[in-house]
């Protein structure tokens, strides 16, 4: 079908304003978060089930690719439509459908931005956990894609403990079920599977979570380090502990800045490195273990523990915590974020050598990151309009990835391997991994229409 | 402007932007026309393809661009604080140069050369809100020298809906003893319209006559009640006198005691205009004098502040998309609504004209006021 | 089949073929012709692509505590028992993660984790390496956990409480095996050895296949080690038992409990009968027969508070009795529970177990029904109140037992799926099987599941036929 025909047939079932395919559109729809670009040849904007599915079942009759965009705030390039084809952008399903108070579900579209939920429910007296970074622009749908995570997800688990079923319509515009909002239906767990699959196996137009009961009590304590290493070491000994706090987040030096520029979110300028940990939970018991915590801080030579006072401190914490990376691009216009996890016990290791990377190829690395899950974010600072320092950035990207799979760790905690990490998929999975994951890709999407180039390397590499 | 302009002014800006995607909540237009076109990303991801040669200036971009309301929401939710209006509106001077731009905007600029004012009236009847005026003699308000000049702008001189507000102002600084003037036919257009229009070389005309009438009267201060004006002499006009908003000068005056307020019962809330709060800084003012009004009842609208939500007058867009503009008036009446109160408060003529006109339109019950209209209200209550 | 075949890929010691063996390891009445004891992944890899080549049909086998679990297998050639695969591969008591073969029984894990060092972490400044330069925590109660309680824990193997995503009534607070899994190496229906996921608690890189492998009952792969989550054993444990006259009494306490900011670890509602599988001697028994328990865990302030407030909302709802259980009975009272299936057969008869997922609001309504239909003769009941599951275990002896039980069955999951729920059939006699579908009917996502299995396994070497719709 020609393209002009194609775009005829879609806005017939999304209507005439929702298919864009104007030169500045396609632009638009060819970015994410993440550097690489590249053009749709079609957006379509649709607003029920009912329409995606058509639009899908069109895309299979006529073979084109179809990729699912939330907010592309994705750092791996996860909607960029390397294929062209159809992006289905979710900015109008976003209805929250059912907030189900005495079961603790709720059941939402897509396009519902991950915070709205959360405020949503939180005047019901419940919580929807995870809480990445990005919740103020992120969508459900993508962070099912994504499978995203938080601060918060220490304790409470990232984006896939939450789901408990999806509404997804299939390769060739079939729509169907999985999970629900009742526990333990028999069969595969194809929810578990879905949740992560960057968009490559079927494109979800429900998504259906858990909440839980807000905490009775949060305290908030931000541990202000002189140096890096006493600040690590302080997160293996709060876990050797025993304790698991709902965060323990780290920030280093050169991120401080850039935070405090942005907000003042009263971090001190000329600390190496600070955390912050909080717990929640009953109230009873939270002041012998903040204390026992504090304790811990200064036998690891804290410099300083404040304790957040009231709501409004907190929230100021936080929101120079979530606003980390876009702060740091005050100091270079761009960062690449290298997403590699190492089981915690080799944080203090990783993270000196990720220092050691830095010297070696001469860029600015500044460090944000989820410690208590081991989840590194190492921020390479640069300019994408030099090409030279933009190839050395991808050289120590992959050296830093190298470093975390080589200390027991993984290429992505949780932004996803999109185009980005195709490369280094080859790190942790042997070529029968990858054949073992093409085998569900092909079950799911026989064709190859969702997302192609995404998440698998091809066979042959 | 041609885009090697474009790139020595905007490039920095916007290669700061990590499209992140941050601001897409925070955008009005995004809110509504739910595409990647009318958001703040899109925007600068569309100004960055200009410069670097990936987009050709044609009239695709214009809609994307003249969308834009330039209420700085964006800015506010952006780590990186990347300054999309600005950007924008150097893009609308690109597009403008190679005659991309809406028609209406070349309609516009040629009535400001003729008639120095927006509504294409004689600009003789600026003055004509002073039928308003109950117990202010004349020559309290047009004199040759003044301590005060009120420059009263366009939508105030001309929309009837916004008359009284002039008047209204008029009279309390008369009763508090002011010596002000007007400058009646001589005040021109301060050019705001041109600068979101996509001609900022037009506006040196205007802005040499304003700044030349302003010497003649010796004033020391300029005082306004339109934050659009405001913010345009202070940042276009170099001038070293005063610059003032009205709810400044009101908040002065309450401070110094000048004001016999009596108590007005009423629920209200107060509107940020963009101009005002965002973009100029002035948050506490109006709100100090509202609550300094006996029998008063505050409360906040849900964004406040910095996250006010623009109404859909800003940056032309009425004149380009009055769909897009309506629809963001129409959530602005229900965020106000949402408070339960049926009086919003704004300092604004811009303002308070469109959130009354779509409140008519949609036959809904809104009071809709300026500061300067409470405060009189509350001065004259017996 | 030619069972040399297999002695090429492993001792003939671990090959069996003797009756007494092979009866043994029968499954639903179907007798394998062979059993073999892999040692390692790589055997199982070879055993595997030895059935692709001979397209013998192979049921992987734990310690059979869940074996009933299924339909009866369409064909059965081979059984490859785990029992080998019993290595503990590495316990991370800082990371807070433990790996280990399909075979460990869960109790020995537990023992060995329970009595794990004081957690000790090695820090990260200048030249320390020895023993002595690691930093230790100083709190006085020691060891982590694996949070997972399922039936039979000291019988149990990793493998079956995967492959069957056996979970007990702490899943409440702490989840389920999809929760907890961080990693998985299996070998694939064809006979490769796959490895997805590690040592890390946060993993996105490509599909996350370990959720799939739970509960699939071996039709996708057979699981040879596992890495998961582990806590902190927690400072203070007990358990609050309160009796009830009625039913809704029971079931308001529940419910008060659930909308409670507490945070209890388990909250089962027991029948008297399913009471008596777990008899705690501290509670006196009541007339009418209703029982709450209620597991808390963590520290010792928050159980102490939870213990006054669950007094409280206890006798609120106008508990007969309510008796705290201290540690020693609390930890005797949850196993007995997990273990009641054992307590079970008595002369000769056979158990069947029901288990429901239906939704927490109409909890009240399934359990009132299931009462309503139950038959006299011994039913014990147990449903986890915070969760929307319940069980149901039966004694059949005689055919006509068997009737009424499947009579029950279908009663039953005619019940839970009015409130949008599911039962399957964990154990059963496979004569009740034939009459009652284990898994109930597919939905329209068993399409997919369907092209999963078929993509993998392409020859239906795995259990074929145990799985749901005929998988
Ligand atoms: C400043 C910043 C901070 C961040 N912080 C975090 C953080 O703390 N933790 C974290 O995990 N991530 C973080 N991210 C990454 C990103 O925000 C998350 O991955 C987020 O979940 C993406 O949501 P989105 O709506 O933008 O999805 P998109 O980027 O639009 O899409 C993400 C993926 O999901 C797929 N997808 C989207 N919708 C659907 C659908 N309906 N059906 C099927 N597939 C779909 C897409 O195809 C794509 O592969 C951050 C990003 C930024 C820019
Ligand atoms: S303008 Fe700012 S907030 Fe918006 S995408 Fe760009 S960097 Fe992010
Ligand atoms: S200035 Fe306002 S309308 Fe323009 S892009 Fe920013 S938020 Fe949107």
């Amino acid at each position: 079908m020609e393209i002009d025909a194609l775009r005829q047939r879609l806005k017939e079932i999304v209507g005439q304003d929702f298919v864009l395919s104007s030169n500045v559109d396609l632009m638009l729809y060819g970015y994410d978060a993440y550097l690489e670009m590249r053009r749709p040849d079609v957006v379509v904007i649709p607003e029920n089930t009912e329409q995606v599915s058509q639009v899908v079942r069109l895309a299979y009759e006529e073979a084109v690719p179809v990729t699912a965009r939330g907010s592309a705030t994705s750092l791996s390039g996860g909607p960029v439509p390397l294929k062209g084809g159809i992006v289905i952008h979710f900015s109008r399903m976003n209805r929250i459908l059912e907030i189900d108070v005495v079961n603790k579900r709720a059941r939402v579209e897509p396009g519902v931005i991950t915070l709205d939920l959360q405020t949503a429910v939180a005047k019901k007296g419940l919580q929807y956990a995870p809480d990445p970074a990005s919740q103020k622009t992120s969508t459900m749908g993508g962070n099912v894609g994504e499978n995203s995570g938080g601060p918060h997800c220490l304790k409470y688990g990232v984006t896939t403990n939450h789901i408990m079923g999806l509404k997804i319509v299939l390769y060739d515009g079939e729509v169907v079920d999985t999970g629900g909002k009742a526990p333990d239906r028999p069969g595969y767990d194809l929810t578990g599977l879905l949740v992560g699959s960057e968009g490559t196996l079927g494109i979800v137009t429900e998504i259906t979570v858990r909440l839980i009961e807000q905490p009775e009590a949060i305290k908030t304590l931000l541990g202000i380090f002189e140096t890096i290493e006493d600040a690590s070491n302080t997160v293996s000994a709060i876990i050797a502990e025993g304790i698991v706090p709902a965060t323990l987040e780290m920030m280093d030096r050169l991120v401080i800045r850039a935070v405090e520029e942005s907000v003042h979110a009263g971090y001190p300028q000329d600390a190496e490195a600070v955390l912050i940990i909080e717990l929640d939970g009953l109230k009873d018991g939270m002041e012998r273990i903040a204390d026992r915590i504090i304790e811990i801080c200064l036998a690891n030579k804290v410099r300083e523990v404040k304790v957040a006072k009231d709501e409004t401190e907190r929230n100021i914490l936080w929101t120079g915590r979530r606003g980390a990376f876009g702060a740091v691009s005050r100091l270079r216009p761009n960062y690449m974020v290298c997403d590699g996890t190492v089981p915690r016990t080799k944080l203090p290791e990783v993270l000196r050598r990720v220092t050691e990377i830095g010297r070696e190829y001469n860029l600015p690395i500044g460090n944000v990151f989820h410690a208590g899950d081991g989840n590194l974010h190492p921020l390479i600072l640069f300019d994408c309009r030099n090409e030279e320092e933009t190839a050395r950035v991808r050289e120590a990207g992959t050296k830093i990835l190298r470093l975390c799979v080589d200390a027991g760790g993984t290429i992505s905690g949780e932004h996803g391997i999109g185009l980005e990490k195709l490369h280094e998929m080859s790190f942790i999975f042997s070529p029968d991994d990858i054949a073992a994951l093409w085998k569900l890709k092909n079950a799911f999407d026989p064709v190859g229409g969702f997302n192609p180039g995404k998440v698998l390397p091809s066979l042959a590499s | 402007m041609n885009i090697v302009q474009l790139k020595k002014l905007q490039y920095e800006e916007v290669a700061k932007c990590t499209r992140c995607g941050f601001c897409l909540p925070n955008c009005p237009t995004y809110a509504v026309r739910r595409n990647e076109a009318s958001t703040p990303r899109g925007r600068n991801a569309i100004t960055r393809a200009i410069i670097e040669g990936r987009l050709e200036l044609s009239d695709d971009l214009a809609e994307a661009i003249f969308t834009c309301l330039g209420c700085g929401a964006c800015t506010k939710a952006c780590f990186p604080a990347v300054n999309t209006k600005d950007s924008v509106f150097s893009d609308r001077a690109c597009l403008t140069e190679v005659h991309a731009n809406p028609k209406i905007f070349e309609k516009l600029s040629e009535a400001l050369n003729e008639y120095h004012n927006i509504s294409e009236d004689d600009n003789e009847d600026r003055a004509e809100w002073q039928e308003y005026l109950k117990d202010v003699p004349g020559e309290f308000i047009e004199k040759d020298h003044a301590e005060i000049v009120y420059f009263v702008g366009c939508v105030a001189s001309f929309f009837p809906m916004a008359q009284k507000i002039p008047a209204d102002f008029a009279t309390i600084m008369y009763h508090a003893g002011l010596d002000f003037t007007i400058l009646g036919g001589e005040e021109w257009c301060c050019g705001f319209p041109l600068i979101g229009a996509g001609m900022p070389e037009k506006v040196a005309e205007l802005k040499a006559h304003n700044l030349e009438k302003i010497k003649r009267v010796g004033a020391k201060k300029a005082v306004f009640s339109c934050p659009s004006c405001l913010h345009t002499w202070k940042h276009l006009y170099d001038t070293d006198i005063e610059l003032l908003h009205s709810s400044q000068l009101l908040r002065d005056l309450v401070g110094q005691n000048k004001l016999d307020l009596k108590p007005v019962e009423l629920k209200v809330t107060y509107h940020d205009p963009c101009d005002l709060g965002r973009n100029t800084g002035v948050f506490e003012e109006p709100r100090e004098v509202i609550k300094s009004i006996p029998g008063i009842e505050f409360v906040e609208l849900p964004n406040n502040r910095n996250m006010s939500v623009c109404c859909g007058g800003g940056g032309n867009v009425e004149m380009v998309a009055p769909d897009l503009s309506a629809a963001i008036a129409q959530r602005k009446i229900e965020e106000i609504l949402s408070t339960e109160t049926k009086t919003v408060i704004s300092s604004c003529q811009q303002c308070l004209r469109t959130i009354v006109t779509n409140a008519r339109r949609q036959n809904i019950e809104l009071n809709a006021m300026d500061l300067t209209q409470l405060v009189l209200k509350s001065l004259s209550q017996k | 089949m030619d069972i040399k075949l297999l002695h090429g890929i492993l001792n003939p010691q671990m090959v069996a073929s003797d009756t007494a063996t092979l009866t043994r390891f029968s499954v639903d009445g179907l007798v394998p012709e062979a059993v073999v004891y892999p040692a390692n992944l790589s055997q199982v890899s070879e055993v595997i692509k030895l059935a692709n080549r001979e397209k013998w049909a192979v049921t992987p086998w734990g310690s059979g505590t869940k074996i009933g679990i299924g339909g009866a297998p369409k064909r059965l050639d081979l059984v490859l028992c785990a029992a080998r695969l019993d290595k503990i591969i590495d316990i991370d008591v800082a990371n807070l993660t433990v790996t280990a073969q399909a075979g460990v029984k869960l109790g020995d894990l537990q023992d060995l984790l329970g009595g794990a060092e004081n957690r000790c972490f090695f820090p990260l400044e200048g030249d320390l390496k020895s023993q002595a330069d690691y930093m230790c925590s100083a709190r006085d109660y020691k060891g982590v956990f694996l949070p997972l309680d399922p039936p039979f824990p000291d019988k149990a193997t990793l493998g079956g409480i995967i492959a069957t995503n056996s979970t007990g009534p702490k899943r409440l607070r702490y989840g389920m095996p999809r929760d907890l899994i961080l990693g998985v190496r299996y070998v694939s229906p064809t006979g490769e050895i796959i490895g997805m996921g590690g040592k890390t608690v946060k993993n996105v890189s490509g599909y996350d296949v370990s959720k799939i492998m739970i509960g699939s009952l071996g039709t996708l792969g057979i699981i040879g080690d596992i890495t998961l989550r582990l806590l902190p054993l927690p400072e203070q444990i007990a358990t609050i038992l309160a009796s009830f006259k009625e039913l809704t009494a029971a079931t308001a306490f529940a419910k008060r409990v659930l909308n409670s900011k507490l945070l209890p670890t388990s909250l089962e509602v027991l029948n008297r009968d399913g009471y008596s599988l777990s008899s705690s001697s501290d509670l006196r028994p009541s007339i009418g027969g209703w029982y709450v328990a209620v597991g808390l865990e963590g520290f010792s302030e928050e159980v102490k508070r939870e213990i006054i407030d669950l007094k409280d909302m206890a006798h609120f709802e106008k508990a007969i009795d309510v008796v705290e259980l201290g540690r020693d009975s609390t930890i005797v009272f949850w196993k007995n529970l997990a273990n009641c299936a054992l307590t079970l057969p008595k002369d000769g008869a056979t158990m069947v177990k029901f288990k429901a997922g239906f939704l927490i609001s109409n909890f009240p309504e399934v359990l009132e029904a299931w009462t309503n239909i139950l038959s006299n003769d011994f039913c014990a009941l147990t449903a986890s109140a915070g969760l929307g599951l319940a069980c149901a275990y039966i004694m059949v002896k005689t055919d006509t037992d068997i009737e009424s039980a499947v009579r029950l069955g279908k009663a039953f999951r005619e019940t839970v799926k009015i409130y949008g729920g599911n039962m399957v059939v964990e154990f059963a006699p496979a004569t009740l099987k034939q009459k009652l579908d284990q898994w109930g009917s597919p939905q329209a996502d068993f399409v997919l599941m369907r092209r999963i299995k078929d993509s993998v396994d392409p020859l239906n070497v795995l259990n074929p036929g145990r799985f749901l719709g005929g998988i």
